[in-house]
């Protein structure tokens, strides 16, 4: 029960770190883009959206050590 | 709450209020332990069926859908002491000027093309060499053997570069397999190479021998597509 529990758990932790992946390469292009913009709105849009990006990872970052606390917990209780 | 009124909550007290046998429901978000016996969404000390009162949150706090400012309808009842604060999450591994600089090449999915497409057509050489007994393929495919054993540790450890700092070094079942294989898959090249130089190449060709070279050589194919497999998993998920 607890081996098909840190599967799934592992599951979760592959997609949330490949969106962290995701989240980083967003943040990046927003980042640079604001950089090109040709006016002030444009360049504050485009860093607010890589702000948001930093919050997304920031989330995704905690729910991934909430997770990996979990696994850790049910492999000591695993057989 | 003013400074001097800040009561000092230990790990013992946060614990023992679990929202359980009439016990109030507190938990701790940066150090600081808020009551929350009086919400709703904190009847017999959990929350959603996941988080439980008597504990610390504040990592759950940041991946939770609603901000801190939910907590300020509640009381304050103090901050917590003999634990470390855990608001601080653990960073992803940051590269320096020039690892970025070659991860932004994307080393490893240009370098693992080389062994797992040279690998295949030593398999795919040998076993027609086999098949139809023609010496000629049977070079071909130890050609193709040497390049692949040259390419394979250099796209592995572009994949370990990859693995360390875009996917954090988390060591999930998907990274652990392609691990093991690709450690597989170097062993059997070369050994391969090496029965082929030391046995093969010098005139003590037992069957033995050869059984285990022919044996290694079939074995790279299916070795490399499920390292592909699990590397397209990967990048490309379900």
């Amino acid at each position: 029960m607890s081996k098909d529990k840190i599967k799934q758990i592992d599951k979760l932790i592959e997609v949330i770190i490949r969106m962290i992946r995701k989240e980083r390469e967003s943040k990046r292009v927003y980042q640079k883009t604001s950089k090109k913009a040709p006016s002030d709105m444009t360049r504050l849009l485009f860093m607010q959206l890589a702000e948001q990006e930093e919050v997304h990872e920031k989330k995704l970052r905690a729910a991934l050590e909430l997770l990996e606390c979990e696994k850790k917990e049910l492999t000591k209780l695993s057989p | 709450m003013k400074e001097q009124e800040i009561k000092r909550i230990t790990h013992e007290e946060l614990r023992k209020n679990n929202g359980k046998d009439g016990n109030s429901s507190y938990v701790a978000v940066d150090c600081k332990v808020w009551d929350l016996s009086s919400s709703k969404m904190w009847s017999n000390g959990h929350h959603v069926n996941t988080h439980h009162a008597g504990q610390d949150l504040s990592i759950a706090m940041q991946a939770a859908p609603h901000s801190l400012e939910v907590l300020e309808r509640f009381e304050l009842i103090g901050e917590l002491v003999e634990i470390k604060p855990r608001h601080l999450l653990r960073e992803f591994p940051q590269p320096s000027p020039l690892t970025s600089w070659i991860l932004a090449k994307h080393p490893h999915p240009i370098s693992v093309h080389f062994p797992i497409g040279l690998g295949i057509a030593s398999s795919i050489f040998i076993f027609f060499s086999l098949l139809f007994d023609i010496n000629g393929l049977a070079e071909v495919s130890f050609y193709n053997l040497i390049f692949a054993a040259i390419t394979a540790p250099l796209s592995a450890g572009a994949g370990l570069l990859s693995w360390y700092y875009n996917y954090g070094g988390v060591w999930t079942s998907i990274f652990r397999t392609k691990f093991i294989l690709s450690v597989f898959l170097i062993l059997i090249l070369a050994l391969a190479i090496a029965i082929r130089v030391m046995f093969l190449e010098r005139g003590v060709s037992s069957l033995t021998y050869s059984f285990i070279y022919y044996g290694l050589v079939l074995l790279i194919a299916p070795t490399v597509a499920s390292i592909g497999r699990l590397g397209g998993k990967i990048t490309f998920p379900d």
